[in-house]
């Protein structure tokens, strides 16, 4: 089991495995300015997840955790995204996983989705909707965390390049959009779901930060994973 | 019947509070050390935290909403008196007749 992977530019990114090592895969992607330890470790994904029999796989986003941080900006474009995800699940001999998003994770898995929609097996979408968030708002967000990163930087400019897309539907795989009812950045989630033929759940009082640990939310995945 | 507290555990990066987003058990369950004790909110992240230890649940310390500082009293559990923590009893006595060493009980 590897716990790195290089991506096609040679990019290093970190992966963690948890669980049953038949498990069916769930490949987990944690929002920007975040990592695998922090936006589901920390945050109690892996108990739910290996113990209803399936294999968490997490791995750091290029920019991000302990992965490899190039500087330019033209390495982090939204396919580029989606093609280290697709490595990542090479690497660990998934042909087809269900994907957990978070945020900028959950844009990513809307990538593969569209690119490659015969490597999932559902989708699970937190704390997004249909538009990108732009640039600014990402270098405001690095701002107000405190974080003054070069890689976090030429990320946010560079994943800002593609104009957002949603796949056609129908996408013929369970899909689950959640967001907490106070998170500005995930408005408008319902319209998505409804265009991509799945289901939104909305948290009472949850924001984009503080959505991730719900009981809820890990619940309507567990549930929706096992619909796929 | 005894205590034992916990504190709000040191949650690094030198934040000295969180606030209590969901509790995720309540007074009277009986839970395992690990499992999911209570949501959390920092300026950094949300987290869940672990119970430290396997027993029935007494006293939450706070409510959703609340800000806790690291190292105050999070959760309290019963304990039977064998396992008695430092949180406890005193035994009540009578005045002594002559001066009479108490001993300290073994954590």
């Amino acid at each position: 089991m590897p716990d790195s992977v290089i991506a096609a530019d040679g990019t290093r990114l970190r992966v963690i495995e948890r669980g049953p090592a038949k498990g069916a895969v769930v490949l987990a992607v944690h929002g920007f300015a975040s990592n695998s330890e922090l936006n589901w470790l920390n945050a109690g994904w892996e108990r739910p997840i290996t113990d209803a029999g399936y294999r968490l796989v997490a791995f750091d986003l290029r920019g991000h955790g302990a992965s490899d941080g190039p500087v330019d900006p033209a390495a982090y474009r939204l396919t580029t995204l989606a093609d280290d995800a697709l490595q990542v699940l090479d690497a660990v001999g998934a042909d087809r996983a269900h994907w957990l998003g978070y945020s900028l994770g959950s844009r990513v898995g809307l990538q593969v989705a569209r690119k490659a929609p015969e490597r999932l097996r559902s989708l699970n979408l937190g704390g997004t909707s249909a538009a990108d968030p732009p640039v600014e708002r990402l270098q405001a967000m690095l701002d107000d965390l405190g974080l003054d990163d070069e890689a976090l930087r030429a990320f946010a400019t560079g994943v800002s390049a593609d104009a957002p897309a949603l796949p056609d539907a129908p996408l013929g795989i369970p899909t689950l959009l959640v967001a907490g009812s106070d998170d500005a950045v995930a408005a408008g989630g319902g319209r998505t779901a409804e265009r991509l033929g799945g289901r939104y759940i909305e948290l009472p009082g949850r924001t984009h930060a503080n959505a991730i640990t719900s009981r809820a939310f890990k619940d309507a995945v567990l549930e929706n994973l096992g619909s796929a | 019947m005894a205590e034992k507290s916990f504190p709000l555990p040191d949650l690094g990066e030198g934040l000295i509070d969180a606030t209590i987003l969901e509790w995720l058990v309540k007074p009277g369950d009986r839970i395992e050390r690990n499992d999911p004790l209570v949501e959390v909110e920092t300026t950094k992240s949300a987290l869940e935290l672990p119970s430290p230890m396997s027993g029935v649940v007494k006293t939450l310390h706070g409510e959703s909403g609340a800000v806790i500082k690291v190292g105050d009293p999070l959760v309290t559990f019963e304990t039977p008196d064998a396992e008695a923590g430092i949180v406890g009893t005193v035994p009540t006595q009578e005045a002594p007749k002559r001066r009479v060493r108490l001993s300290v009980p073994e954590d």
